[in-house]
């Protein structure tokens, strides 16, 4: 651990050696500080009326040996200034060895690539071994706002992040590809490039300008649109029109231009920047008159890929593709490094996740309502994954809430996560306004227990099975003390005790059908996974597993659970017919079928009860609920074979009649509901397009409801009275127009186009204004009835449960008696 | 090492470099484009191509390429051709659940009627 320097006067000098910072502490002739209060807050910290804001700067003293940057970690809200000292910076190669690669000059900075370009430490900085203790500035991100003021660090910042944004990726490039490079021919070739970081929507080149530089994408998205060079924007447009003509996505380690090193060319598309990007410019004049090092360089470029630029990018295979990629990266997903994604067609809409989610942290963090892509799950698939984002936080690589914090209570920390540390927290809400995504919440501190009336036990019973929408808690203002909240990955909690291998989450452990996944969006998006150049496929991600491609215990499960039911099943149906089923197997035991069939449907049963129980376990790892489910389902199914040979034909007393009707009761009641399960997502999903919860449903429900009786009630026109009293109602708010929603599963726009034009006759000899209103009416009543239809659905996901858990009540008391009964009898 | 002034931001840099470390300036000589596009014509005004334009106004029913016919009803009054989007046809997935869940009720018929047959 490092030895913290706390005397004001030996801070103030560190700063004062160092030329970066030194204006910082400058005095005027006066003798008063330049920087008066820039200083204060960076070295000693203010405190202000929500808190405390800085110090953002540290002096530390670090002994020989002891490492201050840890290769390939994430955490990167801090960065370094030397003092004093010698510092080496080594890497790990390939082979796991360490290599020194350079020393750190005093006075330079370090460690602000990590910082500026969101990605993992790139080398490990220590102490020489042998040397003296180093004497180190270290700086929190947010004195980064104040220091970027003063035009020497200004300069220097943005002269070393290049310098090294360009060594960095050079070295990487030759590491990657094992190809030889001497230190000689690395010079020249760091000469003749640049390092350059492009805003969103810049344009690199036009189609028809000639090829000056070689463009290798370190990091962001590039757009390549052939015939549309009078406005790249444009190419968006050419998305929805029917000739696409050359338009595809690059992304990181992506080279182009590469043919114009040997014969001079003019580029033949435009490419446009989709996103923050970072590209190395290698001069391609440099390449043709240094023979010697174009020969060495171009092999090491060619093997990174990209697609043969020489010639125009190609239509799409499949436009969809190209669309969804185009919206995956003009939303940002993919630059997301913990991406929530949700299948909605596998999604039952139980808010389990959100429940999950608020069991753990106390406050839910999760919102399903977010982005939505439809992608086809390969080129000229017919199978459309619908997928949602929600509002969580995806620990962006470039994150934006980092930004304006002015404690630096939101920081990277080293598993990747981007995490609020509430102890620093002001309350201040910079981040959430930030956050693109809305995925920072503001919660009042201390007030949760006040906020939501306590419920008597009848009425969290009666909750339980309730379809209506639980009661919300009143809005936050802003005169309370607030505290900002996000997604930490369920990092600190029992979800991730300390020594666990797997991360877990606790929205994806309690989703029980696997909608729900965290994943790296690089490689759950095909279409972008193939945009990507080899060179960046290595990068680390913190990620989880993509079991919507493949979920191998899933899969296990639906082997072993269909075999169980099929082989079990079939060997009690044969043993009950070849050894009857209260004879006993020989003559010195009791041991009759019916006393196997019992004890092992008993043993099922008590298997497929615990189900439940682990829906009751949030706050720990407990296995994934959707494999609890499944064995739930499976050994559920068997259990009701094994009972149905159990009873045989003969219904016996009251107590057994009923509990068989019980029985039963349970299985056809889980049975459609496993069935609703598998089927009304899918139904949902293609019906509704965009998802939607259904307390919006229900808000726009009632909206329409009052616009229809308004329109009805403002008119004067008798006709058109009748027309929306009768005539409107009869054709759309009848169980005909219900179905046909589930049966067509139309477009709501050609749904109403076919609506209105059913109606245009009626239109005919109405004035203008009466034409309007009768058409705002039947546009009313029409997407109406589309809600009705997607609210029913909803409830039919929920209403099955209840009768379910009731039977199942019942059937255990009955069984309970029926097992104390035989026992007595026995014993007896 | 020989040194050169930038023109841009006057650093005195290497003149191995081809760009100015300082600034980014390339020092290189670069052709320049002997065409002008249709874009730049216009200055820093956006241009629509007659394609993308075309496309904006046939949104809202217009075309200006083609004088409107006025035979043909309004769009609203044709009957909406069903769409040929592969993407309506019903998932082969949920075919397959279906197929599934209805062998397992056969099944379990099956099963039922067998145990009463071969029971009683």
């Amino acid at each position: 651990m490092p030895r913290e320097i706390k005397n004001h006067e030996q801070i103030i000098e560190a700063f004062r050696n160092v030329d970066i910072v030194s204006e910082l502490v400058e005095k005027l002739p006066n003798g008063e500080f330049r920087n008066e209060l820039d200083m204060d807050i960076i070295l000693f910290g203010r405190r202000y009326r929500a808190g405390k804001v800085g110090p953002y700067a540290r002096l530390l003293e670090f002994l020989p040996g002891e490492i201050i940057v840890q290769e390939r970690t994430w955490e990167s809200s801090i960065f370094y200034v030397l003092v004093k000292g010698r510092l080496e910076a080594s890497i790990t190669e390939q082979n796991q060895q360490f290599k020194k690669v350079g020393e750190i000059p005093e006075g330079s900075s370090f460690g602000e690539m990590a910082l500026l370009s969101g990605t993992p430490r790139s080398a490990t900085v220590a102490v020489a071994a042998g040397d003296d203790p180093a004497l180190v500035l270290e700086f929190t991100r947010p004195a980064l706002r104040l220091l970027r003021k003063l035009p020497e660090f200004g300069r220097s910042l943005d002269r070393n992040y290049r310098s090294y944004g360009l060594s960095l990726t050079l070295n990487e490039l030759k590491d990657f590809t094992h190809l030889k490079l001497d230190s000689g021919l690395m010079k020249r070739l760091n000469d003749a490039a640049r390092f350059a970081v492009y805003e969103k929507d810049h344009v690199l080149f036009h189609e028809g300008d000639p090829i000056n530089r070689i463009v290798f994408v370190r990091n962001g998205w590039i757009e390549r649109a052939s015939g549309a060079a009078f406005n790249p924007r444009a190419a968006d447009l050419l998305l929805d029109g029917e000739d696409t003509g050359g338009l595809d996505f690059l992304g990181a380690g992506s080279c182009l231009g590469l043919h114009a090193v040997e014969k001079p060319g003019d580029w033949k598309y435009t490419a446009t920047v989709r996103g923050r990007a970072e590209v190395i410019e290698i001069a391609v004049s440099r390449l043709r008159e240094e023979k010697e090092m174009s020969a060495a360089v171009l092999p090491i470029l060619r093997k990174s890929a990209g697609p043969d630029d020489s010639q125009k990018p190609s239509p799409p295979v499949d436009k969809r593709v190209l669309t969804a990629t185009g919206r995956e990266i003009e939303t940002g997903v993919v630059d997301g490094i913990n991406l929530l994604v949700m299948d909605m067609a596998k999604c039952i809409r139980c808010g389990n996740c959100s429940l999950a989610c608020h069991k753990v942290h106390g406050h839910t963090r999760l919102t399903r309502r977010g982005i939505h892509i439809e992608r086809p799950v390969k080129p000229n698939s017919i199978h459309i994954q619908s997928v949602l984002i929600p509002s969580v936080c995806m620990h962006c690589q470039d994150p934006e809430c980092l930004t304006g914090c002015p404690t630096g209570a939101i920081a990277r920390f080293p598993g990747g996560e981007i995490d609020i540390e509430p102890s620093t927290c002001i309350g201040c809400g910079d981040c959430a306004t930030q956050c693109p995504y809305n995925a920072i919440s503001m919660i009042p501190v201390g007030k949760g227990s006040e906020r939501t009336a306590a419920k008597s036990g009848f009425a969290k019973f009666r909750s339980a099975f309730s379809l209506h929408q639980a009661e919300l808690p009143a809005p936050v203002t802003q005169s309370e003390n607030l505290l900002a909240v996000k997604c930490n990955l369920c990092k600190n909690t029992g979800m991730n005790p300390p020594g666990s291998k797997r991360a877990a989450y606790s929205c994806e452990e309690n989703c029980p059908t696997g909608a729900l996944v965290r994943v790296n969006p690089h490689e759950y998006f095909d279409e972008i996974n193939n945009t990507i150049g080899l060179i960046q496929r290595s990068k680390t991600h913190a990620i989880g597993e993509n079991i919507h491609k493949f979920d191998l215990w899933a899969t296990i499960w639906h082997v072993i659970g269909a075999a169980m039911v099929l082989i079990g099943g079939g060997l009690a149906v044969w043993a009950t017919y070849t050894f009857s089923q209260d004879i006993p197997f020989g003559p010195n035991t009791w041991v009759t079928m019916r006393w196997l069939t019992g004890l092992t449907g008993l043993a099922s049963i008590l298997w497929v009860m615990a189900y439940p129980a682990r829906k009751q376990i949030y706050r720990r790892r407990a296995g994934a609920l959707r494999y609890w489910m499944l064995s739930h389902v499976y050994i559920g199914v068997l259990a009701a074979v094994l009972i149905f040979v159990h009873g045989g034909t003969s219904s016996g007393g009251l107590l057994t009649s009923l509990l068989m009707i019980s029985f039963d009761l349970v299985i056809a009641s889980g049975l459609f509901g496993g069935l609703c399960y598998l089927i009304v997502p899918r139904l949902m999903t293609r019906i509704e397009r965009e998802p939607l919860l259904l307390e919006d449903l229900q808000a726009r429900r009632e909206e329409l409801r009052a616009q229809l009786v308004r329109a009805s009630e403002q008119t004067n026109n008798e006709d058109l009275n009748q027309v929306i009293r009768i005539d409107i109602r009869r054709t759309f708010l009848g169980l005909g127009y219900l179905f046909r929603q589930y049966i067509r599963k139309e477009d709501l726009n050609t749904m109403l186009a076919d609506a209105r034009s059913q109606f245009r006759g009626a239109a005919e000899n109405m004035s203008r204004v009466d034409e309007a209103r009768l058409m705002e009416a039947v546009e009313s009543a029409a997407t109406l009835r589309r809600i009705d239809a997607l609210c029913y659905l909803h409830n039919l996901l929920k209403v099955w449960l209840a009768p379910h858990v009731l039977f199942t009540s019942l059937m255990l008391v009955l069984m309970a008696i029926h097992i104390v009964q035989v026992i007595y009898f026995n014993v007896r | 090492m020989s040194l050169r002034q930038c023109e841009k931001c006057s650093e005195m840099v290497d003149e191995a470099k081809a760009f100015c470390p300082a600034c980014s300036n390339p020092f290189v000589s670069e052709m320049q484009r002997t065409e002008t596009s249709e874009f730049e014509l216009s200055g820093s005004t956006i241009e629509f191509s007659k394609t993308a334009y075309n496309l904006l106004l046939s949104d809202m029913g217009l075309n200006i390429s083609e004088p409107a016919d006025v035979s043909k009803p309004p769009a609203e009054d044709l009957v909406p051709e069903p769409e040929r989007d592969i993407q309506k046809q019903p998932s082969a997935g949920l075919v397959k659940w279906i197929a599934f869940g209805g062998a397992v009720v056969l099944f379990l018929l099956l099963l039922a009627a067998a145990l009463i047959f071969f029971v009683s």
